[in-house]
């Protein structure tokens, strides 16, 4: 009994087909394999490095706290509700927010030559501030920061610290901290864990927002979203300067590594397209018989972008390690992940982009005068 | 003018053809046909119309120029026609899409070339079952099939050798393996015994023959006057 095909080629045959086709044409495919090879690795150590450097002038500038956004009462006639960390906390532009009382001296009461300023702190402790010593304090109980420390002369944290103006009891210190980027101001002083339900208003509230996009749209609502007796004496302030400074960063340092990468990829996708077209010229009595055999114009192109694909992908993984390799030897530092899987994926996206009016016009070509014999 | 001479009954079967599987026939015939190269050039065909019969080998023939490959291609839906139509079982296929035509052609059909056109790239059983790849016939089925028929054309030592490695009169057994591997209803052969000695040709005409004998419709293009005369019918060009 005669079996009745379907007519479509199978996809693992396919693939099959194309790999055949990309180990019989050992020309083709290493002309292939050497240009993206050569495409990613210039990609790599040109824009790639220039992509790391960006990265890491930004991530400076960001540490110096493009994102840090800080509520201030000034005046002291805002009256900041100690419930206002909490609130800030919870808009869903904001990673983490506390606030910080009003500022009194305070002094070790067994060695009182020295004397730090002391803040109630209302909210969790935000990743820059980080704990040396100790942990960090239960509501009466306080962190100093590494500088206060020694002024106040606590040794291994364990300390008290009094009011020098009042006679209220001495409140037992935990733990050291030490605090980072734009909160480094925070190490010169004694942080008291508070009572967010309690009545004493805030002088400061500190608000990380996720990303630098929304800092405006935070500066513009956070005013009127703070709890406090009289929200328009509040003052919002913003880094506006290292946001406008990052943002020309982002666009001029990498701007000349990318007009590069776009002449090597040109370039890149004419040397492609070259082999292919050669590829095709010398393959055109295959193609032929192809078509006659039952291929579609369609299967055809696809065989022809799955063997160029196959080869792109050795040779842009080839480039694209070897470059990283130079990278590290030579800087000590590798751009993104995401940096380096994108240039992978451009890289083939241009081999199948140029391969495909070649194919195509491949494909088309009229069979009969391909396969006469004279 | 073209005409359609019959010759003889068509060919009883032999030993390949008891070996290989029966087919269910399929009448390919033309209707008006004309087929110029471009517009406005002379037409290579013109208006003719005929049937080539289920079961028989028929013959193109013709001087050179005269059209008989580019009928052939005509018939095999690799070109379409300036007018006119390409009939299969009495309906018009050259009217069909590209893509249509092209999956008739890998399900229905069998091609020989004149030069085998093989890949060189490629072994001889690779090439066999090249022709399954645009059928979407599974693989393990191919391969069997593939191995089968390059016992029957005398091959099976060959098969992992490369086109290069083998005899003109091989290559072509090769081809006509790689044109049987389908089961197709319909073959065509271009001047399929062109370049081989007597002792290939016969293999070759008898592959041709067995299969019409199983039902296959068997047209061939030949300027070889020996070839022609064996056949069922002839279509003089």
């Amino acid at each position: 009994m005669q079996e009745q095909w379907s007519g479509i080629p199978r996809i693992s045959d396919v693939l099959r087909d194309a790999w055949d086709n990309a180990r019989a044409q050992t020309a083709t495919t290493i002309t292939l394999i050497l240009v993206l090879a050569t495409v990613c690795f210039a990609i790599v150590v040109t824009t790639g490095q220039s992509a790391a450097a960006e990265a890491r002038v930004i991530e400076q500038i960001d540490g110096a706290g493009t994102r840090l956004i800080a509520l201030s009462d000034d005046g002291g006639s805002a009256g900041i509700l100690p419930q206002a960390p909490a609130a800030v906390a919870a808009l869903s532009d904001v990673s983490w927010a506390f606030g910080l009382g009003e500022a009194r001296d305070v002094t070790n009461p067994i060695l009182s030559d020295g004397r730090a300023a002391a803040r109630a702190l209302i909210g969790d402790m935000p990743p820059d501030v980080t704990l040396t010593q100790g942990r960090f304090p239960l509501h009466g109980e306080a962190m100093v920061g590494i500088d206060a420390a020694q002024d106040l002369h606590c040794g291994r944290g364990l300390c008290t610290v009094q009011d020098v103006n009042s006679a209220v009891d001495p409140v037992g210190v935990v733990g050291v901290f030490q605090a980072h980027g734009p909160l480094e101001h925070l190490n010169g002083t004694v942080l008291v864990a508070s009572d967010p339900t309690g009545d004493s208003a805030l002088r400061y509230v500190y608000a990380m927002a996720t990303n630098v996009a929304v800092v405006d749209r935070l500066e513009a609502v956070l005013a009127s979203s703070t709890p406090a007796d009289n929200p328009a004496a509040l003052t919002v302030e913003t880094p506006a300067g290292a946001i406008a400074l990052r943002d020309v960063i982002a666009g001029r340092l990498g701007a000349a590594s990318r007009q590069l990468m776009g002449v090597v990829m040109g370039v890149g996708a004419v040397m492609i397209a070259v082999t292919m077209f050669a590829t095709t010229i010398s393959r055109r009595r295959d193609i032929g018989r192809r078509r006659a055999l039952g291929a579609t114009r369609s299967t055809l192109i696809a065989g022809m972008l799955l063997q160029t694909a196959l080869s792109s992908c050795a040779g842009a993984i080839i480039g694209t390690t070897a470059g990283l390799i130079v990278l590290q030897e030579t800087t000590a530092s590798l751009p993104s992940p995401r940096f380096v899987i994108a240039v992978t994926g451009l890289a083939l996206l241009l081999a199948l982009v140029a391969t495909t009016p070649i194919a195509t016009h491949a494909a088309n070509r009229d069979p009969l005068r391909i396969l006469r014999v004279p | 003018m073209p005409g359609l001479r019959a010759k003889s009954e068509a060919g009883a079967g032999t030993s390949a053809a008891s070996k290989t599987q029966a087919t269910l026939g399929t009448t390919v015939g033309t209707k008006s046909l004309e087929f110029a190269y471009s517009r406005g050039a002379a037409p290579v065909i013109t208006d003719l119309t005929l049937e080539l019969p289920v079961g028989a080998v028929t013959a193109i023939t013709g001087k050179s120029g005269s059209g008989k490959s580019t009928l052939l291609y005509l018939l095999a839906l690799m070109i379409t026609p300036t007018s006119g139509s390409i009939l299969w079982n009495g309906v018009s296929a050259s009217a069909l899409s590209d893509a249509e035509r092209s999956r008739m052609r890998a399900t229905e059909v069998g091609f020989i070339f004149q030069d085998a056109l093989l890949d060189p790239s490629r072994t001889v059983l690779a090439n066999i079952c090249e022709a399954a790849l645009f059928a979407g016939m599974p693989r393990h089925q191919a391969v069997d099939r593939a191995r089968e028929l390059a016992v029957l054309f005398g091959v099976e030592h060959r098969e992992d050798h490369r086109p290069g490695e083998i005899s003109g009169g091989q290559a072509q057994r090769v081809a006509i393996c790689r044109a049987l591997l389908t089961h197709p209803r319909v073959i065509f052969a271009d001047e399929p015994t062109g370049n081989l000695d007597n002792d290939s040709a016969d293999v070759v005409w008898q592959a041709l023959a067995d299969q019409a004998s199983l039902g296959a419709t068997v047209v061939v293009s030949t300027h070889d006057r020996t070839l022609a005369d064996r056949a069922d019918l002839e279509v003089c060009l």
